[in-house]
């Protein structure tokens, strides 16, 4: 019986392995046309979900409730069969088995750890003559109108050059001149701490940039001579721009002198990096003379009637061992004739409108030296910059409308500064102290038909600042305290004027103390970042009066508690929320106390108050950016309430207005959103994005002893699209329009205006660039009036060889002459035109070397 | 920024260390590596691929703040095995062959990169081998192919144009999601992973701590799938990840311990060649391995 048992189940045995509920379903695989086995080939149940691979020597066994299997193997033409012939004899056919490819493309932005690399040979383009052209273009990157460098909203904190940032805080000179031709990359890098001492201890959210030069551009010389001829009236432009970086030595050259509207502070002027340990007191005391310093929104080089000249010459010699050497030297001068006329509303039917028509001539020039001498290492930061700085501005007007006078003035300015900056770290702790001592002396003087006014400042400033830090696991705590001394004489004479009302004359001495202790506590930990200071401080006015002999003291308590909370959301997304309180007395200067003329219609008179000044404010901010789409966003919402204890007042007196202050409490509301996204297409050839500003702001001041509370709201958008559409033609354009309205309790005006800019450049061969540029202009008024404007240019330019270029420009092809626009003063509307550089032509000549 | 820091191994002896003075070390993202700046090696051919895929390999290297380390690797497909290795390091070998050692002491940031494990599977048969650099010394491990036991799931998307289903399997110490794909009959995928019924063209853990995903797919590769013929230190899977951990949390004292008989001293310079002195205590790694199985 139990032989017949086992002889039974041995028979029926293949049945139920065939036919069972799940099936043991084996067989062998073989290539048809040899017979040779097929090792590695998938055997898949159609069915179910159940698969295996086929053994070396062909066979498979797969259990599985399924009545067909699929058999595919690399180079086999896939089958399927069904499973009841178990076991099974399958035989593949050789195919080909036909892949759709995909070819892999280099990012068009590369991510190493924090550092973004944005390759030239990709978004760089053949009319590219600058660094500022390509910079413009990259996505996260803005370029703002003085220059000034953005990444995802936040200003830069450090301009380099292969790694060295010899040109310092004028990097106007590099983008401007720099070309993309000899740059293999621009690099951004992320959370950039420049103070290699607070590496890891001191996360910035801010970046620094890198512009990395091709190895041939290296250790030599490149050299970009320009000259160009034009009229009418007679137009000139030359240039000379050198510069060698090696790794000992890098240097950099220019000479520009020109008459075609090009403004030289483009590439002189300083573009503050702030850190938390560049921190640097504000200055109590501002110039008051100011005549002819309106600026219209068009671009300057359209109105400027100039003749100006830049030389700047920034040298740096690599020391062993991180130390450095630079050298800055920087003259410029510039002469400026220009025309403009303005009519202005005080928004009361009581005060007449007031015309006014200015030609103006004015002559500046500057003159700055800067040395310095860095080490920065892991464990020691030291710098001491020693910088002096001469400038004279001479301006005359002549004024005619409501009024006719002739105008002058006279503004001489010698500033003497020395910076010295210890960062030491040992281990788990931190010191560092910093100095300045700065002394200027500012002999300022206005003549405006018989009155005059002279003023006379000089100001000696010292400023050290000690920090000492200890570093827990997740916590760091620090102990700053800093002493501040300011040591000012002011004489200030007004004479030719009859206000018996007012004194006029003023001889004092200030001296203000401050000393100030901050606690700080630094949390670190799952991608939260936590700080809170707690500034206390004393400060000590004293003001000698030298006229009436007599000495005045106050003092104060100061108070400016910060929190900031940033949380990394992800590796893409960042949030950050700031609050700030601050309680500080009035400036210093409001205790100068006398009346100054600035310009022919307007006189200020500045008064004290022992009551303190409240600031509180809030700020929220989201950054998005995505690397590999090449996608970059950022959102900011900030909000500011000041409350003040003194009230601008607004007086006229015959037909100038002074401006001063009563003493009444009074409150400043402010509120902004800001939002911006841009984003890299097609390869890097386009690059499209949009910006938008919305701020909204509240206060009230008094005119003639009313109180009058006002508000503005203002609107920006600005859409904005590059690209290189096919290898022969590239468009830019951007649209500005903002909205302005400014609301008093009798009325409220409003004023639009629309830019547009669209570049058309066409490459008919790499030898031959046209470039053809409309702007267009248009002003709609609160009267209702429009302005229009609309400037053609065009420009030709010829490679003859990859060191020769010639250019032919036209500019303001329909000789345009007069722009007019408007803007929102205290209490009142102005609108201005301008005068028009007429069209001219020029051709330019440029030889690289 | 993340720069990398330059070890030079300064003899206290000078004559017996001559041989050892053409390492130049260089830690970066908290890995060290070495640099040869002599005579690079041979590399000895093993098979031709028929194929190609490349994938983009992503790591956390810091899970508190979720920087990650990014690589491109290609995974040959040839006759039988098939080879995962760094296309980068790859990159970076061919450049130090035209390269003199003045240049690469000189800026050795540009010399460093890329992942130095290469993986290769069915070879020897039926086993697969792990190479790796640690610090200046090549290591070697083979172990069985290993198991993945794969649950299917019917969750579908698209990669690269295909059709692609996804599978689970828990594997030393990771929860892995696997998008594979039946258009390409290849068992086969990124770093150890494989056995699935198609390619896999995009896999990670929980967390997504590491991810792998197919960029590219040549089906006409046809290359020589090479090997390094260097002097291997053969070990075991878990010896090489305590051997690797030790030099990861402590570089400058594995370099130290490697050249203890010698008698070197360690000076670490920064990306700019000034002295560190912060570096020489150990520190904790702030991610973990793919593999987690090893402690």
């Amino acid at each position: 019986m139990k032989r017949l048992c086992t002889l039974l189940s041995i028979l029926f045995l293949p049945l139920t392995l065939c036919f069972g509920q799940e099936k043991e379903i084996v067989g062998t695989v073989t290539d048809a046309t040899n017979g040779e086995p097929l090792a590695g080939a998938i055997v898949q149940a159609i069915e179910s979900s159940a698969y295996t691979f086929t053994r070396d020597d062909g066979s498979f066994s797969l259990s599985a409730e399924t009545q067909q299997v699929r058999v595919q193997s690399m180079g086999y033409r896939s089958v399927v069969v069904d499973t009841t012939g178990c076991p099974l004899h399958i035989q593949m056919m050789p195919e080909a088995t036909q892949l759709r490819d995909v070819m892999v493309k280099a990012p068009d932005i590369l991510q190493r750890s924090d550092t973004l690399t944005y390759a030239m040979n990709k978004w760089a383009q053949p009319q590219d003559r600058n660094m500022a052209d390509v910079l413009r273009r990259l996505p996260g990157v803005e370029i703002a109108d003085d220059g000034s460098i953005k990444y995802n909203g936040e200003p830069i904190n450090r301009f380099y050059i292969d790694g060295s940032d010899f040109v310092n805080d004028r990097y106007g000179v590099a983008t401007n001149n720099i070309s993309p031709a000899d740059v293999s990359s621009v690099e951004i890098m992320e959370n950039h701490q420049p103070i290699k001492a607070l590496e890891g201890l001191d996360l910035s959210r801010q970046a620094g940039l890198n512009i990395r030069l091709k190895e041939e551009a290296r250790a030599r010389w490149i050299a970009i001579l320009q000259g160009g001829l034009g009229g009418a009236p007679l137009l000139y432009d030359a240039s000379l721009f050198a510069m060698r970086i090696a790794k000992r030595w890098q240097n950099m050259e220019t000479l520009r002198l020109n008459d075609t509207g090009w403004n030289p502070n483009s590439q002189s002027q300083r573009h503050l990096f702030n850190g938390a340990f560049d921190s640097s007191p504000d200055d109590y005391w501002s110039d008051d003379i100011s005549i002819g310093t309106t600026s219209s929104p068009i671009d300057k080089q359209r109105t400027r009637d100039n003749l100006s000249l830049l030389a700047q010459s920034s040298n740096a010699r690599h020391l062993s061992d991180g130390r450095d050497i630079q050298l800055n030297a920087t003259y410029q001068s510039d002469r400026l004739y220009y025309r403009n006329a303005s009519t202005t509303r005080y928004l009361d039917t009581a005060i007449p409108d007031f015309v006014e028509q200015n030609k103006m001539r004015s002559q500046q020039h500057q003159l700055s030296g800067e040395w310095s001498l860095r080490q920065n290492s892991h464990d020691l930061y030291l710098k001491d910059n020693l910088c002096a700085d001469a400038s004279w501005s001479q301006v005359s007007s002549q004024v005619w409308g409501s009024q006719s006078l002739c105008q002058e003035s006279d503004c001489p300015s010698f500033t003497l500064s020395n910076d010295l900056r210890l960062v030491r770290r040992l281990d788990r702790r931190l010191l560092s102290v910093s100095s300045q001592l700065r002394y200027a002396h500012r002999p300022h003087s206005l003549w405006a038909d018989s009155a005059s006014q002279a003023l006379c400042a000089d100001d000696l400033r010292s400023y050290t600042e000690a920090r000492y830090g200890w570093m827990l696991r997740h916590w760091q705590f620090y102990l700053n305290s800093s002493l501040d001394l300011n040591l000012h004489r002011l004489e200030s004479y007004l004479r030719g004027l009859s206000l018996p009302d007012y004194p006029i004359e003023a001889d004092k001495g200030f001296s203000v103390l401050h000393a100030l202790a901050s606690p700080e506590a630094r949390y670190e930990r799952h991608r939260w970042h936590l700080s809170i200071s707690l500034p206390i401080g004393y400060k000590h006015y004293g003001v000698a009066n030298r006229l009436s002999g007599s000495t005045l003291r106050k003092h104060h308590l100061t108070l400016a508690p910060i929190l900031y909370l940033r949380r990394q959301l992800s590796a893409k997304t960042d949030v950050i929320a700031r609050l700030s309180y601050s309680l500080l007395p009035v400036a210093p200067d409001a205790y100068t106390e006398t009346v100054v003329m600035t310009d022919f219609r307007h006189l200020m008179l500045q008064i004290p108050s022992s009551k303190d000044e409240q600031r509180g404010s809030a700020l929220l901010q989201l950054r998005y950016r995505n690397p590999i789409s090449a996608f970059f966003a950022h959102l900011s919402a900030r909000y500011a309430l000041d409350h003040r204890p003194l009230m601008h007042h607004q007086l006229f007196i015959d037909n100038r207005i002074l401006s001063t202050y009563v003493a009444r409490s009074n409150e400043v509301r402010n509120t902004q959103l800001h939002g911006s996204i841009s984003q890299g297409l097609l390869s890097a050839r386009v690059t499209i994005g949009v910006d938008a500003t919305l701020s909204h702001s509240q206060a009230t001041m008094m005119r003639q002893d009313v109180e009058q509370p006002y508000s503005t709201v203002d609107f920006a958008i600005i859409p904005k699209v590059s690209g290189k559409l096919s290898n022969w033609f590239s468009a830019d354009y951007h649209l500005n329009f903002s909205h302005s309205q400014y609301s008093v309790t009798t009325e409220s005006i409003k004023c639009n205006t629309l830019r547009q800019d669209l570049s058309i450049t066409l490459l008919p061969t790499d030898r031959w660039h046209l470039t053809l540029s409309a702007e267009h202009y248009r002003t709609r008024f609160f009267t209702s009036q429009t302005a229009r404007i609309t400037f053609l240019d065009t420009s030709l330019r010829w490679l003859i060889s990859n060191s020769i270029d010639l250019t032919l420009s036209a500019s303001n092809l329909l000789n345009c002459t007069d722009y007019q626009y408007s803007t929102f003063g205290s209490l009142s509307e102005s609108i201005y035109s301008f005068q028009i550089r007429p069209r001219n032509i020029i051709a330019k000549v440029q030889i690289k070397v | 920024m993340k720069k990398a820091l330059t070890i030079t191994l300064a003899a206290a002896l000078s004559c017996p260390l001559m041989a050892q003075s053409n390492q130049v070390f260089v830690i970066k993202a908290g890995k060290s590596v070495s640099i040869n700046t002599g005579t690079p090696f041979e590399q000895k051919e093993i098979d031709q691929s028929s194929m190609e895929f490349v994938y983009d390999y992503r790591y956390m290297t810091d899970t508190t703040d979720l920087s990650v380390t990014e690589d491109r690797m290609t995974l040959q497909v040839g006759n039988g095995l098939s080879k995962f290795s760094s296309y980068t390091a790859m990159r970076i070998d061919s450049l130090i062959r035209i390269s003199t050692p003045e240049q690469i002491t000189a800026n050795p940031d540009s010399y460093v990169g890329g992942e130095a494990f290469c993986i290769y599977k069915n070879y020897p048969k039926g086993r697969i081998t792990v190479t790796d650099k640690i610090s200046t010394d090549w290591f070697l491990y083979e172990e069985e192919t290993p198991v993945m036991d794969w649950t299917l799931s019917d969750s579908t998307c698209t990669l690269l144009g295909y059709p692609c289903k996804s599978a689970f399997c828990d594997f030393r110490g990771r929860r892995w999601t696997a998008f594979y794909t039946d258009a390409i009959p290849v068992p086969n995928g990124p770093w150890k992973f494989g056995g699935l019924p198609g390619l896999i063209l995009q896999i990670y853990d929980e967390g997504q701590q590491y991810v792998f995903t197919c960029v590219g797919i040549n089906s006409q590769a046809q290359k020589a799938i090479t090997m390094p013929d260097v002097p291997y230190n053969k070990t075991s899977r878990r010896k090489f990840y305590a051997t690797k951990r030790r030099c990861d949390t402590d570089p400058i004292g594995y370099i130290s311990s490697m050249n203890s008989s010698a008698q070197v001293k360690v000076e670490i310079k920064g990306p700019d060649g000034q002295p560190r002195t912060d570096l020489m205590s150990p520190k904790d790694l702030k991610y973990d391995y793919i593999e987690r199985d090893y402690k």
